[in-house]
Order: C-alpha cells, then sequence, then structure tokens
C-alpha cells in the first residue's frame, strides 16, 4: 500500500497527459485529475484533504493579481488590432514596399509576425492568422510551398518570446514566485526578485536575433519574386499609415515599460486604448471627433515629459482639454466600431480569451498544491539532484522534459506544472562559475526552449495549427510531409540561439542589467 | 483560437467552434443557453468598463499627478467579475483550449469530461467557496489600502456564483452531449 502511495505523484502526471490527449478541454482536466489524485491520496492516507480549503483564497488570489491584469488589456489589444484589418493592412503595405526586393515578402512576414504577434502570444492564434493573412500571398510570389510554411510557423511562434507577450508576463510571475520561494529558502543564494520589465528586457535581444536569423534565412533562400498582384497591396494605404501606427503603438507600450514609465498594466492600458483609437480611425478615417485625438495624444506625451503632473495652471488647463479632446475621440472610436460590429465580438472574444488563460491558471494551482501534498516536490528535488553534471545537468534535464512536454501540452500547462515545481530547485543551484543562477536567464531559455519545441516536426503544435487552417488548395500543395522539410531549418536557428543562450547568458541579462542596474 | 479573418472583420456569433465541432442537426444549443448568453454580456461589460478604467487610472497619474487607490480597486474587481463570470460562459460556448489530436474530439469525451473532471471540480469549488466568501461577507472585509474601495467581500461572493455557473454550464454541456450522442444512435 505504502509504495502504491508513494507512486501517486508520478501517477498524476502520466495520468494527466494521457487525460489532455483524449481533447477534453486542458483546464477543466487538470482541475478534474488533480481531483481524482486527491481523492485517491485522502483513501491511501498520503493527502490530506484539508490542504484543498486553500482552493478559495488561490483563486481570489489570482483573479486579483496585480501582475496578471495586464492580461486581459494586451489581449483586447491584440484582438481589436486583428478584427480591425490593422494588422492585414500593415502586412499588405509593407510586401507592396518591400517587392522587388530579394525575399522581401518574406522578410515583412518576419517583420509583421514580430511586431502584432507580441500582444497576442498564445501559441495557435498566431500561427494561425498569420497562416490565413501571409501563406497565400508568400505562395503567389513564387516562394516554395516548405520554405513558406516553415517560415510561418516559425514566425508565428515567434511572439512568444518577443515582448510584450502575454507568456513572458505569466512566466515573469511564476519565476517571480520560484525566486523568491528558492532565496526563502536559500537567503544565501543572493537572487534578485524578478519583475515583468526584467523578462522583457531579457527577451529583448533573443527575440530580435531570432527575427534577424530567419529574415536572414529568407532573404538567402528566397526566389526571385513574382510580381505583386492589385489585390494584395493593400487598399491605397499608404506604408507610412499603415505602418507608423501600429509600430509606434507597439513601441510605445514596449518603450514605456522598459523606460520605467509605466508598469506592464499601465502600458497594457494605454495599448488597448490606443488600439482602438487606432481601429476607429481605420473604420471612420475623416471622422471630425477621432481625428483631433491623435493630435491630443502627441500633446498629452509632451506634456507628462516636459511638464511633468503639477505645473503652471494654464498648463494643467491645457492638459484638461487635451484629455477631453482623447476622450471624445475615443468614445467616437468605440461608436464607430460598435456600429460596424467589431466592437463587441471583440470585446466577446477577448473574454473567452481571458477566461480560459485564468481557468488554466487556477487550474494548474491546483493541480501543483494536490501534486506537493502528495509529495511530487521532495520527488522532483531528488531527481533534479541526481542528474549528472551538476546545475547544468539539471538545467539541462528540465530543458529536455520541457522540450519533450512542448509536444503534448500547450505553454501555459508546461509553465504552471514545471516552473514552480523545478525553478525553485534550479534556482538555489549555483552556476559553474559559482555565481548565483539569474532567474531571468532561465525564463528567457525556457521561452526559447518551448517556442522550438512548438516548431519540431513531427508533433510541434504549431504544426497542427498551420496544417489546421489551410485551405483544400494550399493543403495540397503544402502537405504535412514538405511542412516538416520546410520547418527545419527554423529548428535548427532556434537549437542555434539556445546554444548561444547556454553559452551566453549576458545575451538575456546584460540588457536587464542596464536598464533596472 | 482559430480567428477567422477571411472577408474582414466578421461578427463572430458564438456557437460551438473549437475546430471541428460537428455540429450535429437537430440539436440546437445546450439548456440555459440565453442565460449564459446575458452572463457573457455582463462580463464583456465589465471587461470593456475595466480597459477604460484602467485607461483613466493612466491619465490621471501620468498626466495629474492624481493616483486613485480606489479607482484601482475598481478596475480590479471589474477584473476579477469579467473572468469569474467568464469562466462559464467560455464553457458554455466551447472555448477552452483543447489539445486536439483528432479534429473531431467526440461528444462521448465531452460527456464523460464533463461529468467526470468539470462538475467535482465545479461541486467542490461552490462548497468550498461559500463558508469562506460568507465569513468575509460577515466581517464585512475591506480592502488591504486604507484608501482602497473595500468591499472585498463582494469579489468573494461572486465566486461562488461563479462556481455554481460553473455547475450550470458542466451539467448543461453534459446534457448538449447526451443529447448529441443519442441522436447518433
Amino acid at each position: 500500500m505504502h509504495a502504491v502511495a508513494n507512486l501517486l505523484d508520478i501517477a498524476m502526471f502520466v495520468t494527466l497527459c494521457g487525460l489532455l490527449l483524449l481533447g477534453y478541454p486542458v483546464a477543466f482536466t487538470l482541475a478534474g485529475t488533480a481531483l481524482i489524485f486527491a481523492v485517491l491520496g485522502t483513501l491511501a492516507g498520503v493527502f490530506d484533504f484539508v490542504l484543498l480549503r486553500a482552493l478559495p483564497q488561490r483563486v481570489f488570489g489570482i483573479v486579483t493579481n496585480e501582475i496578471l491584469l495586464a492580461i486581459p488589456l494586451f489581449i483586447f489589444m491584440g484582438v481589436l488590432l486583428e478584427r480591425s484589418d490593422i494588422a492585414r493592412s500593415l502586412l499588405a503595405s509593407l510586401t507592396g514596399a518591400l517587392h522587388g526586393a530579394r525575399g522581401g515578402t518574406g522578410v515583412a512576414v518576419v517583420f509583421v509576425a514580430a511586431l502584432l504577434a507580441a500582444s497576442t502570444g498564445i501559441v495557435g492564434a498566431t500561427v494561425v492568422t498569420l497562416t490565413m493573412l501571409a501563406l497565400p500571398s508568400l505562395l503567389a510570389r513564387g516562394y516554395p510551398p516548405a520554405l513558406a510554411g516553415g517560415l510561418v510557423a516559425a514566425s508565428g511562434t515567434l511572439g512568444q518570446v518577443i515582448p510584450p507577450s502575454i507568456v513572458l508576463i505569466i512566466l515573469a510571475e511564476q519565476i517571480g514566485n520560484a525566486s523568491q520561494l528558492a532565496s526563502q529558502a536559500n537567503p544565501l543564494a543572493g537572487l534578485a526578485p524578478v519583475s515583468v520589465g526584467d523578462l522583457f528586457a531579457g527577451a529583448l535581444i533573443p527575440g530580435l536575433v531570432l527575427a534577424a536569423l530567419y529574415a536572414g534565412y529568407v532573404w538567402w533562400r528566397s526566389p526571385p519574386e513574382t510580381p505583386a498582384t492589385a489585390d494584395d497591396t493593400g487598399k491605397g494605404d499608404s506604408v507610412v499609415q499603415a505602418l507608423v501606427a501600429p509600430l509606434g503603438l507597439i513601441v510605445a507600450v514596449l518603450g514605456s515599460i522598459l523606460a520605467g514609465l509605466a508598469t506592464p498594466t499601465e502600458a497594457a492600458a494605454l495599448g488597448a486604448l490606443g488600439a482602438l483609437l487606432l481601429a476607429g480611425l481605420r473604420r471612420s478615417p475623416d471622422n471630425p471627433v477621432i481625428r483631433p485625438a491623435v493630435p491630443a495624444v502627441a500633446g498629452l506625451l509632451a506634456f507628462i515629459l516636459f511638464a511633468g503632473g503639477a505645473g503652471h495652471p494654464a498648463a494643467v488647463v491645457l492638459a484638461l482639454a487635451l484629455a477631453a479632446l482623447l476622450m471624445a475621440g475615443l468614445a467616437a472610436s468605440g461608436v464607430v466600431l460598435a456600429r460596424s460590429d467589431i466592437l463587441w465580438p471583440s470585446v466577446q472574444r477577448s473574454l473567452e480569451i481571458t477566461a480560459m488563460i485564468f481557468a488554466i491558471v487556477i487550474a494548474a494551482s491546483l493541480f501543483v498544491l494536490v501534486f506537493r501534498g502528495l509529495g511530487g516536490d521532495a520527488l522532483v528535488r531528488a531527481l533534479l539532484e541526481t542528474v549528472p553534471g551538476g546545475t547544468m545537468g539539471a538545467v539541462f534535464a528540465v530543458m529536455l522534459l520541457m522540450f519533450v512536454m512542448g509536444f503534448f501540452l500547450d505553454f501555459l500547462e508546461i509553465m504552471f506544472i514545471v516552473v514552480p515545481l523545478a525553478a525553485p530547485v534550479l534556482l538555489q543551484m549555483p552556476m559553474p562559475d559559482g555565481s548565483p543562477m539569474s532567474p531571468v536567464w532561465l525564463a528567457v531559455l525556457i521561452a526559447v526552449n518551448l517556442q522550438t519545441s512548438f516548431l519540431t516536426p513531427p508533433f510541434g503544435f504549431a504544426l497542427f495549427y498551420l496544417r489546421g487552417s489551410l485551405s483544400a488548395e494550399i493543403s495540397e500543395r503544402l502537405t504535412a510531409a514538405v511542412l516538416h522539410r520546410g520547418v527545419v531549418p527554423f529548428v535548427v536557428i532556434q537549437l542555434l540561439v539556445l546554444v548561444l543562450l547556454w553559452l551566453m547568458p549576458a545575451l538575456a541579462t546584460w540588457l536587464p542589467g542596464v536598464i533596472y542596474g | 483560437m482559430a480567428g477567422r479573418t477571411s472577408d474582414g472583420p466578421v461578427a463572430e456569433p458564438y456557437p460551438d467552434r473549437h475546430p471541428g465541432a460537428p455540429q450535429d442537426p437537430g440539436v440546437g444549443h445546450p439548456p440555459g443557453w440565453r442565460l449564459f448568453v446575458a452572463v457573457g454580456h455582463l462580463a464583456g461589460a465589465a471587461l470593456l468598463v475595466m480597459v477604460a478604467m484602467q485607461g483613466a487610472v493612466v491619465l490621471l497619474r501620468a498626466v495629474f499627478g492624481l493616483s486613485l487607490p480606489a479607482l484601482q480597486d475598481l478596475v480590479v474587481y471589474l477584473h476579477a467579475t469579467a473572468i469569474l463570470l467568464g469562466l462559464s460562459v467560455a464553457l458554455m460556448r466551447d472555448a477552452h483550449v483543447r489539445i486536439a489530436i483528432r479534429t473531431h474530439p467526440s461528444p462521448m469525451v465531452d460527456l464523460l469530461g464533463s461529468l467526470v473532471l468539470t462538475l467535482p471540480f465545479a461541486v467542490l469549488l461552490t462548497v468550498l467557496a461559500w463558508p469562506y466568501a460568507l465569513r468575509s461577507w460577515l466581517v464585512g472585509e475591506g480592502s488591504a489600502d486604507a484608501h482602497g474601495l473595500g468591499g472585498v467581500y463582494v469579489i468573494k461572493a461572486l465566486i461562488v456564483v461563479a462556481a455554481a455557473l460553473l455547475v450550470a454550464a458542466g451539467l448543461a454541456r453534459a446534457v448538449a452531449c447526451g443529447r448529441r450522442l443519442a441522436l447518433r444512435r
């Protein structure tokens, strides 16, 4: 009996993976499995059912968590940019502008993916969007199906590692908790606390390196492009108009976080409102109420930068007037979008995505609670400490485990299960040179590793999503075998960056160090 | 996950829409559909107001140097409301993400999943959240911040509501899947 009871934590894990493959929604599979094993553990006398009474407090803690508050805001921003056709026109006008240049369309795809995927960052969503937006025009320009498919799959997952992605926000929260736990267990480890800003800064350079390598590869392999047809060069938008607005929005959001001017939540709110304004402007470019809001934003920014809060009464009156203009513009945008049936469906879609994410957060927290109650903590620690090769061996083992889990599970589940269990142990292990391990480095390694896993044939998630959203006609040219062949070079690029990160942790830790000291 | 963007923005009605959910003809919406449409509107309104309020908080702080803890609390409460109510709405609309190996998860999986996985969790949460919320309600628990909005017990009570709605949604989906199975026979 006792031996059986000891195996419950492992059995719980294996059962979870098995049940997930049946296709029932992930969140409830997690929660249900946890409960089943809590009951089994109680019956076997190795689990204290009273532990579960922490559940309502956990739910409360999660839904009022101030870091996670940024999630619905970023989701709303992403959904609005997508539904209001801003993403589509950005791609179309960039392609139009770069066409003729070698690899122009492919480079444009990488660029747009890096820019827009950042705001959504859930694996499936961006791959599906990009497949529908970009794949047909790549093929029309004469790109071989393998190259086009590989590029779209890779670019579609790139958004997770480029800030401001939701995945990174959640990862920051998780790794921050783990780091705190590790510090409590071992105050001498010298671990620094981790903020979302730290992780955004840490992921920025590796993300840009990935994007640059993708673009370089496409440039190298791309065929001479067939000229654009009239229909995919945009609907008369100038590149400037189509490009500057969304680019400015993302740069403003990211910049204000990295510069320490705004918390991620505040920046996300500005991003959401900015997206609302841009979407309204796109629907109704000559609207007399929306138009003045754009200079009003510029004026307010100038006010913030130069007057900084309090100031001369005249300046405050001016700021009030500008704020009123902005609010009128936002309200008008809302009305315009509501009339064209974009606003409410976007709100409802954002609600669904947000609820889906938080359901997983809640369920995973229950899963980890039960797993710990069954003694899984000690198991993980014992396993990690027996891995040969010391710290780096243990990190490698966790990365390998996550890579394999990436074939079966999505980013969120892996993060919520593996990070709280493994990261506190890992973070207490010193690096080979004796310095404490950087939580930011570990987090960036995890993010790039999982992204690689989602791309790796034959199980990679991104590939399923991509194939699932192809039209029948394209599907014939881009078979699974062709796609798998096409994605290999991108997996190699990913592995290259992983090795770089492994050998040069500074790639991830340098920028946060410079910005946050 | 699949945002369909074939011909510009599409107002998406929200029936069963996970990729490949075969809608057996003759099986309408699950029972209680309308209730959850209403809950969805309520939660959506909370989300939209939350976005606007958080924007207001940022502007007030950055431009006028005003910080209003009560308003920030309101944002958090609206956010919590949207999520708590959204959980069951998403279940009803089948918007929760799945690991779809096969493109057509069978109604049998959904039926068993509802009964064995979702419902026990939802029932347990209801049972546990009830005394938790009641305790908070009886002492009239306020905010952690002295200048906060207070009324934390409202959100805790909402956990009970959310859990009860989750029970209802789980039952409704089980019934719907049962109907589908019966129809296939």
